[in-house]
């Protein structure tokens, strides 16, 4: 037994090393970046460029699943942008709720019939159009549910556009997103199939019709976690996955893809969360495999924000479905994995998915019993345990701090000293439960997928108002 | 076992520390320097409200602009150099042409030039932004140097745009044109959108590109024509609805239908029978616009076309062709074989019928 546990250690430890030295590695690669980032956000003059005739049309995708509280102020923040053309296309995705009946109600949508749909993508059949020609770029379809992929298929075939954005029915906008993501597109056309923005948790700020108004750090520990766990995520490690092309996952919250590729890989899939990782993963597979120039690039100044949730049970539910879509697309494109074929997705991205990612619970969590076994066997000292623990804790700071850094180099949109204070110190607490919490979470997800549980879990929605409804 | 690395352990625990208050650290710095940064530039802002509130009463006047009375500092030059770059897009004729005298005066446009050949990089980028904002011509062949020695990217954009604002004429763009065409990436849409921009462009310099053999100009020239419509390059650009680019084929067609003064129903003909679905959807959709009722006849039958976007477009305008279309798609709606052709007749009379009572 003690052999199993030295052994068990060792392995373990180098696991861990290998980890460290590829979060670093794409931190760097964030860093690298970071100053074309800052030019290309800070010195273009996007005021001219929403107004600009060059600037590609955009079909925006809401799909919406009881979402009664939100959706008038995210339609109306829509409605808004600064972007020259575009068109808003909510889908309802039959929902329990009176979303379709607020829709038609605040925007005076009437009922057209849309037999002759366009059948790009397979779809639940759509009951009808609702429109209203003084909205002109409005347009809400009304359908039995089918998921969200299912939503997103019915959007696109109903989209007139050659860009397709997809935004969550309970996140926001902000005004010049769009256009910082074409000004993206536009350095590179041909090659660019998708684009990811950011998403910032939109939890603690002041919010009027639809708009942002004061930037502030939630006020509830949960969402405050999860605010630097996404900083982490968007800035340290999607900014350095992209500049290698090997973006496995453009938020589904807030990404703007080429309509034709979308449709060429079969649209979103059904069934199963998970999607927005799905469509990368099937884009890049399609690229590649046809020996396409491609890119999936990340524009981290174009920026969404987001409801996060701020009890354990709704953020359990969330995780557990992330876990779950996670390892179903690792399933489902096992082929890929250590595949040369697939070139950085083949050899990096997905091996580092599957081995750090997927797995990483199951690590974490026999890990934690492993060094309780070492102790309990008199294989070690308390205070080596504590060491060991501490450790870890450093460099989950230093990734952390390093977000901040980069934040703060960028995007500085947290204005005041004491707001990096409290992130700095909130980073140290999430060390000691909340990232441990998250491995559990995973692994129940995983746990959920091989039971074959296919629903989306328990959703609470919120109005920007604080109002509450479960569904 | 890990005692005999305990050690090492301390010093790692040390050098992480180190390394964590280190990150903080920086973060704290530019943090409170930008605060003092904005208190700083709010300063500024008030110490010369006077002076802005004297330019902007007195941008209509004859006589010209004076300078402040002291002359500002380095980071007092660089305030104004934003406040007035904001103001110059606003402007336009002899108000904008005064303020730019006024900038170059008062060393807006030196201290920037200064800046465009600097050790770093940002400051090279930040100078040519200012540049451009200030439209100041005197800059262009500064930075058209810059530019020529710039990889495409971010930097090579910022410049090409600030060329682009400070360009002297046609030729200068023209020279930009060809900078563009040279790059590999397929830059038409960027360039037309930088291009266009420029105070200089007028649609007639684009001749010269559309005859050229090299595809990207090509390209930068169709884009550059979206929205006007050159009676004198129809011509030109009828050539080019044939070629094999299909970008460049897409893009020619709806140019030239847009350009046409007398579009003739064979030429019409011609191009909805064309293989490319999106040159027979691109025709569809503009004959509506056109306005033009003698290819009803013509958009009748395409609403039978196999592609979607075709039978959408052509059903789009025959209803924009007034009471005859209508009763065309009218017709359509009800005598169709095809169930799909006749649903689609249908969805369009509905829109059109939801859109008249919404006018009403």
């Amino acid at each position: 037994m003690r052999d199993i546990l030295l052994g068990y250690g060792i392995f373990a430890m180098f696991y861990i090393m290998v980890v460290y030295c590829i979060y670093f590695f794409i931190m760097t690669l964030s860093f690298a970046n970071i100053s074309r980032i800052i030019k290309g956000s800070s010195l273009t003059p996007f005021d001219s460029m929403s107004g600009s005739a060059h600037v590609p049309p955009v079909s925006i995708l809401v799909p919406s699943y009881n979402e009664e509280l939100t959706i008038i102020e995210n339609v109306r923040s829509l409605l808004s942008l600064n972007y020259p053309e575009y068109e808003v296309i909510v889908i309802n995705d039959g929902s329990q709720d009176n979303t379709l009946q607020v829709l038609i109600d605040e925007f005076n949508l009437k009922f057209l019939p849309n037999h002759a749909e366009r059948r790009l993508l397979d779809a639940t059949p759509i009951n009808g159009v609702y429109h209203n020609p003084d909205y002109p770029s409005l347009y809400v379809i009304d359908k039995r549910n089918g998921g969200k992929a299912d939503s997103l298929n019915a959007g696109i075939n109903l989209s007139h556009y050659p860009l397709i954005c997809t935004i969550d029915a309970d996140s926001l906008l902000e005004k010049d997103a769009l256009i910082r993501i074409a000004r993206v597109y536009m350095e590179n056309p041909d090659e660019t199939v998708a684009i990811g923005g950011s998403v910032r948790i939109a939890n603690g700020c002041t919010i009027e019709d639809g708009i942002i108004k004061k930037v502030r750090l939630p006020d509830k520990i949960l969402p405050m976690f999860q605010n630097i766990e996404y900083l982490k995520a968007f800035l340290g490690g999607r900014i350095g996955w992209s500049s290698i092309n090997a973006l496995l996952i453009v938020s589904g919250a807030f990404g703007v893809f080429r309509k034709d590729y979308v449709v060429k890989v079969g649209g979103y899939r059904e069934g199963f969360p998970g999607e927005d990782m799905n469509i990368i993963i099937k884009l890049h597979r399609y690229m590649l495999e046809n020996k396409l120039p491609y890119r999936i690039a990340f524009c981290p100044d174009a920026v969404c924000w987001t409801q996060a949730p701020d009890s354990f049970r709704i953020l359990t539910s969330q995780r557990k479905r992330w876990g779950r879509g996670n390892i179903k697309n690792m399933w489902d494109y096992r082929f890929m994995v250590f595949n040369p074929k697939y070139k950085q997705v083949g050899l990096l991205t997905m091996p580092y998915n599957v081995i750090f990612e997927t797995l990483n619970p199951y690590f974490k969590i026999t890990g934690f019993f492993a060094l309780l076994g070492y102790f309990l066997m008199d294989m070690t000292a308390l205070p080596i345990v504590l060491t060991f623990v501490f450790i870890n804790m450093l460099i989950n700071m230093i990734f952390t701090c390093g977000a901040l850094l980069l934040e703060e180099l960028a995007f500085r949109r947290y204005p005041r000293v004491r707001d990096l204070v409290i992130m700095a110190g909130c980073s140290v607490l999430m060390t000691l439960g909340y990232d441990q919490l998250n491995a559990i979470w995973r692994f129940l997800g995983q746990i959920d997928f091989i039971r074959n549980k296919r629903t989306w879990g328990v959703m609470v929605r919120k109005s920007w108002k604080g109002e509450t409804v479960k569904s | 076992m890990f005692q005999g690395n305990l050690a090492l352990a301390y010093l790692f625990i040390k050098t992480a520390s180190a390394v964590i208050l280190f990150i903080l650290a920086l973060a704290f710095v530019l943090k409170i320097r930008l605060i003092r940064m904005d208190k700083k530039k709010k300063e500024i802002l008030k110490k010369y409200e006077a002076y802005f509130h004297y330019v902007q009463a007195h941008l209509d006047g004859p006589e010209p602009l004076r300078r402040p009375v002291e002359q500002p500092t380095d980071w007092e030059l660089a305030i104004i150099s934003d406040k007035f770059g904001e103001w110059i897009q606003m402007l336009s004729g002899s108000q904008q042409e005064k303020l730019i005298e006024l900038s170059e005066q008062m060393g807006l446009v030196d201290m920037n030039l200064r800046l465009l050949n600097s050790r770093f990089s940002w400051r090279r980028s930040l100078a040519a932004f200012r540049l451009g904002k200030l439209r100041s011509k005197r800059a262009y062949p500064f930075l058209l140097q810059r530019l020529r020695k710039e990889k495409y990217g971010a930097d090579f954009i910022i410049c090409a745009r600030a060329a682009a604002m400070c360009a002297r004429d046609g030729s200068d763009l023209n020279e930009l044109a060809h900078i563009f065409a040279k790059q590999k990436k397929n830059v038409g849409m960027l360039a037309a959108d930088i291009l266009t921009g420029s105070p200089q462009f007028e649609p007639g310099i684009v001749k010269d590109w559309l005859m050229s053999q090299d595809f990207r100009l090509l390209k930068i020239a169709l884009h550059s024509l979206k929205g006007h419509a050159v009676a004198h390059l129809a011509p030109v650009l009828q050539t080019l609805t044939e070629v094999q680019d299909k970008e460049v084929r897409v893009l020619a067609v709806d140019r030239f239908l847009y350009s046409i003064p007398d579009l003739t129903q064979d030429i019409v003909y011609k191009l909805m029978n064309h293989p490319d679905k999106d040159v027979r959807a691109i025709t569809a959709k503009a004959v509506g616009m056109l306005g033009d009722a003698a290819n009803i006849e013509m958009l009748k039958q395409a609403m039978a076309d196999p592609d979607w976007l075709v039978k959408h477009h052509s059903a789009k305008s025959l209803s924009m062709l007034g009471e005859e279309g209508f009763s065309a798609l009218c017709e359509v709606a009800v005598h169709s074989e095809d169930s799909f052709t006749r649903d689609m007749a249908n969805d369009v009379i509905h829109e059109e019928i939801m859109a008249e009572r919404s006018q009403v």
